[in-house]
């Protein structure tokens, strides 16, 4: 996960100030730095890619409104039983 | 009005049947994440069908985007044959959607300014879907356009195939006239221009010739609803479920 940015002379030091500034809360693992200029990204004029995701809920488990539909199943079996 | 609903259904049909065909590579996809970018790809354009179908149902007094979609017969619809064709190789598959996404977004782009209000809307809401899409298609018209003898020539004869068919896009309707007049769309000739320059530059960077089109009436008649000879296994497969129970709640 990318945690942030910090400004350093070299990696050995960028992972110092890493440490104290993204490390120093919650648990984490390991810390990996990189420059900023071998990043190749999409760039935020691209941000309009990803305008739509939120809305694409049939991604997710949660998109699907079944419990309703359940509990009737489980109702009518009970009352088809009694 | 007629003008504004022909405009819709080929958009409409373009999209359900390209992506019913992206949707046939999930769980076959040659990498797992092209196999995820083909069926996400594929909900995008069965997305922008039901969008479409959805302002003809809301704006124009239609029928809902269900029975748009699965309630027609074959000359009812108003695809391309480009869209209809098999997915055949993966080769064959990234060609056209090469072809087909680099017309979408440009038509989309037109039509931002259209007057149909609610298109314009919807142009300016999936620009960045389309934009997705065009930079999965060029990323591997180029890599594999440049990459090895055999990646190369499978795309070459990949277009060869795809690049007549995609002419079909095209196919000027009834109310060009109309649509320009009324300030719907800029029409299907300036598309096919702008289209044009942005493929072949594209094919060209990518080490790829522009096939020669030797018989230009190949991939037309699908906006007047003739169609190719595989559109009727894809509609009988694609409407099985819905046809299962009519009207049933899923």
């Amino acid at each position: 996960m990318h945690a942030g940015v910090v400004h350093a002379p070299d990696s050995e030091l960028a992972l110092v100030f890493a440490k104290e500034q993204y490390g120093r809360r919650l648990h984490s693992a390991s810390i990996w730095v990189v420059k900023t200029s071998e990043i190749y990204s999409l760039g935020y004029e691209n941000e309009d890619m990803f305008e739509t995701t939120p809305e694409k809920v049939y991604r997710e488990a949660s998109g699907y409104k079944l419990r309703d539909k359940i509990n009737q199943f489980k109702k009518d079996l009970k009352h088809a039983g009694s | 009005m007629q003008a504004a609903k022909e405009l819709l259904f080929k958009m409409a049909d373009d999209a359900l049947i390209i992506g019913h065909r992206h949707s046939e590579w999930t769980g076959l996809g040659p990498i797992l994440e092209e196999d995820i970018a083909l069926s996400s790809m594929a909900q995008d354009k069965i997305g922008h069908a039901f969008a479409l179908f959805t302002i003809s149902h809301e704006h124009f007094n239609d029928h809902d985007a269900d029975t748009l979609a699965f309630q027609r017969n074959e000359n009812e619809f108003k695809c391309c044959h480009l869209v209809e064709y098999p997915i055949g190789e993966y080769d064959f598959t990234i060609a056209r959607q090469f072809l087909f996404d680099h017309a979408e977004i440009l038509r989309y782009e037109l039509l931002a300014q259209s007057t149909i209000e609610p298109l314009a809307r919807l142009a300016k809401k999936i620009h960045g879907e389309l934009k997705y899409h065009v930079l999965h298609a060029n990323s591997w018209i180029k890599r594999l356009g440049s990459g090895t003898d055999e990646s190369h020539a499978r795309m070459q004869a990949a277009f060869n195939i795809t690049y007549p068919l995609a002419l079909g896009i095209f196919e000027e309707g009834p109310f060009e006239v109309e649509l320009k007049d009324r300030k719907i769309f800029a029409g299907e000739e300036v598309l096919h221009r702008i289209w044009e320059e942005n493929v072949c530059e594209l094919l060209e960077q990518a080490h790829l010739k522009v096939p020669e089109v030797k018989n230009p009436s190949i991939g037309m008649g699908g906006r007047s609803g003739y169609h190719s000879e595989f559109l009727p296994a894809l509609l009988e497969e694609m409407t099985q479920v819905f046809r299962l129970e009519l009207g049933v709640e899923w």
